[in-house]
């Protein structure tokens, strides 16, 4: 264990305990806020070093999910979001690369890149993260609607957050 | 083994993945209650169209098999139903027979031939059921030939696609009369001779036994006039007939029975003796 490794470790233990201390109290009853549930903890997966295996990151984003979920007691719900978007980031990344490259020993951060590049990066992760999440909480496609509109207002909310997070912290490598 | 290490070097997150959703579906559908009930539903759905799929798989099946057991019904049903039509018929031609004085023996075809010059018929009906040489044989649409062996229980015919052939024949409703015989070409087609030239033929005229030939009774059709030709110097007619018969495809025929036969023979013995 490096000095790479442990901010990562922080990161991790910190957007857990923001989800779950933080987050899970967001929940409205009614009107458009009803479809706002955001969600922090994947921005650990989004911020994993470049040069990270993909099963480990898909195994971290199973580990960080299976503590989401058995805290919001929603179990595979959060697990199963976490792993596609782990597993999906090296396409995003791929799909996302800059005419420099990537220098893969560093996080696809905002210092590395562009507030810009980060993100759009962030967002596409949200999404893909919030609407597989919202098809395993529906579970069936005729819920399509729910589906779409509580995606949309989540990742309104978690996109913000993820500024707000960028702005306060800045992370590093 | 090295293929299936190297595939899963290769494609290994994506397997990963793949298990690590499994465990994840697993999971929401059975500690999460409204995926569960969705779950439960679909895959309800889903069962119970696999199993009407199967069910309509086994019923098909299980016709085809039927239908099998069924086409030996069948098959045993139209013999039997042969026979008896063939019984039926016998029995209804006796009746029709009566007053011409000939009984009728039903036989089934068991061999024919119509493409050599002298053409046979055998049949499954012999000495045992009452079949004697020179006896005639029928079918349903026109003349077949004359009995000439017979064994005990089948008979040879000389069909009247042979060169001796020869069957006494008249125009319907004109008396004068002919020898029908096969010149070896065409199965079809037969020539009625020696019909003076100062009879009326045309072309369409139906042709009948004469009943001269005694294995045949009087007015039985056995064919068309198809054409009239008068050689130079002859005094006959050459009729190309048409036969009704198709003596190609003979199934059934039926033997005719003279009862009088013996009465009339030692009569012309008789008219021999003197």
């Amino acid at each position: 264990m490096n000095s790479n490794t442990l901010p990562h470790i922080f990161r991790f233990l910190g957007l857990f305990i923001a989800q779950i201390l933080v987050l899970q109290n967001i929940e409205f009853d009614r009107g458009v806020l009803s479809y706002v549930h955001p969600m922090i903890y994947p921005l650990f997966i989004i911020l994993l070093p470049i040069k990270t295996p993909v099963p480990l990151v898909t195994a971290l984003g199973f580990l960080m999910g299976l503590m989401i979920d058995y805290v919001y007691s929603s179990f595979g719900m959060h697990a199963g979001a976490a792993v596609f978007v782990a597993y999906t980031r090296t396409f995003v990344l791929n799909f996302m690369e800059p005419r420099g490259g990537y220098n893969v020993s560093y996080s696809p951060n905002a210092k590395r890149y562009s507030i810009r590049w980060f993100l759009q990066y962030s967002a596409i992760m949200l999404f893909l993260h919030h609407v597989f999440y919202f098809s395993l909480q529906f579970f069936a496609p005729v819920y399509i609607v729910p589906i779409l509109l509580n995606t949309l207002g989540s990742l309104i909310v978690s996109f913000l957050l993820v500024g707000f997070f960028q702005i306060v912290f800045d992370p590093q490598d | 083994m090295r293929n299936l290490i190297l595939y899963l070097l290769r494609y290994g997150s994506f397997v990963l993945f793949l298990f690590l959703e499994g465990i994840c579906i697993f999971m929401l559908v059975n500690y999460n209650e409204s995926q569960k009930e969705i779950f439960l539903n679909s895959s309800g759905n889903l069962n119970g169209r696999v199993n009407s799929f199967t069910h309509r798989v086994g019923e098909i099946y299980g016709a085809h098999r039927e239908l099998d057991s069924l086409a030996e019904v069948v098959r045993d049903l139209r013999t039997q139903n042969l026979y008896l039509v063939s019984v039926l018929e016998e029995n209804a031609l006796d009746t029709m027979a009566l007053d011409t004085g000939f009984t009728y023996h039903a036989a089934r075809v068991i061999q024919n031939s119509i493409n050599r010059s002298n053409n046979f018929i055998t049949i499954n009906r012999g000495a045992n059921q009452g079949i004697k040489p020179r006896m005639g044989v029928v079918s349903d649409n026109g003349i077949v030939g004359v009995i000439r062996d017979v064994s005990s229980n089948f008979s040879t015919i000389m069909s009247i696609l042979h060169r001796q052939s020869q069957v006494s024949c008249k125009i319907k409703n004109v008396a004068f009369f002919g020898n029908l015989k096969w010149q070896g070409l065409d199965p079809d087609i037969v020539f009625l001779e020696d019909i003076p030239k100062h009879a009326s033929v045309s072309v369409g005229d139906t042709i009948q036994t004469s009943g001269y030939s005694r294995h045949f009774p009087a007015g039985l059709d056995v064919g068309k006039v198809k054409d009239v030709t008068l050689s130079q110097g002859s005094n006959s007619y050459t009729i190309e007939v048409d036969l009704f018969n198709d003596m190609s495809n003979l199934e059934v025929v039926y033997i005719l029975e003279d009862e009088q036969i013996e009465e009339l023979d030692s009569l012309i013995t008789m008219i021999k003796d003197e």
